[in-house]
């Protein structure tokens, strides 16, 4: 594989961790952080070969965008088709290091969780690159590849259904 | 209804609790390895080694279904070969 191949072990070592800890967040779920991740080394690792990254802040935000559209395809899927099967996050990934807590906080963790996964996917992803990534409006739009303002939109959904609570936004 | 200030921490304590979240150890080699198209672990080579097989038997099955199929050729030329010739005077 030869330089291109160490440099590409390289990115993947750079990225991976922040990567994989966006699409947990995303996804609530280890497993499907995980192979949302390797799909998305597998799409770059073609790019990557043909020379189209020039600097390592263009890799970065490249794979940002991938993983962040890998997940909400995830979401999109998992939400049709497997809603059945979802898992909380401390019971899909027990080997995932969930930072330690107290039993009170890891049921408010886990009732957060339910309540995003309530949430229609385009919804779930604007709200927790805004405020759990920390993303502007501005760079959320561009990653999840919409204007501003449907970003806008989606928050303010994303809030009143949070603070709904226990209603299913997409009945 | 919740207030908003909830809605906040709740995202807020989330954000903490994935905060020191990574992958487990190896997984950054392991998805190089498979991005690359190697062979990263032990399953992925015994995975290799089924897909060859497979490729292998269906090739062969290929093979042997052309062969077969250029036998009957021959044979259904032959007996329309004595056709004619049995109709010939």
């Amino acid at each position: 594989m030869g330089r291109d191949g160490d440099d590409f072990r390289a990115l993947v070592q750079a990225n991976a961790p922040r990567l994989y800890r966006t699409a947990l967040r995303l996804l609530a779920n280890g497993a499907d952080a995980e192979d949302v991740v390797q799909e998305t080394f597998t799409r770059a690792y073609g790019a990557f070969s043909s020379g189209a990254f020039r600097g390592e802040a263009q890799a970065g935000t490249y794979l940002y965008r991938i993983v962040v559209n890998a997940s909400l395809n995830r979401l999109k899927s998992r939400q049709r088709w497997w809603r059945w099967l979802r898992t909380p996050l401390d019971e899909a990934a027990p080997e995932v290091p969930v930072a330690p807590m107290d039993a009170e906080a890891r049921v408010a963790l886990r009732e957060m969780a339910e309540r995003l996964d309530r949430l229609p996917a385009e919804q779930r992803a604007a709200i927790v690159l805004t405020q759990v990534e920390g993303l502007s409006n501005a760079e959320a739009a561009a990653a999840l590849g919409c204007s501003e303002g449907a970003v806008e939109q989606r928050l303010i959904r994303a809030r009143a259904a949070l603070r709904r609570g226990d209603q299913d936004e997409r009945a | 209804m919740r207030e908003p200030e909830d809605v906040d921490e709740d995202l807020a304590r989330w954000r903490r609790a994935t905060e020191g979240v990574g992958p487990r150890a190896g997984f950054a080699d392991r998805i190089a390895e498979r991005a690359m198209g190697g062979t990263g672990s032990l399953a992925d080579a015994l995975g290799a080694m089924g897909r060859l097989a497979l490729a292998g038997g269906l090739a062969a099955a290929v093979v042997t279904g052309l062969l077969a199929m250029r036998e009957a050729r021959n044979v259904t030329g032959e007996l329309l070969f004595l056709d004619r010739a049995g109709a010939m005077p």
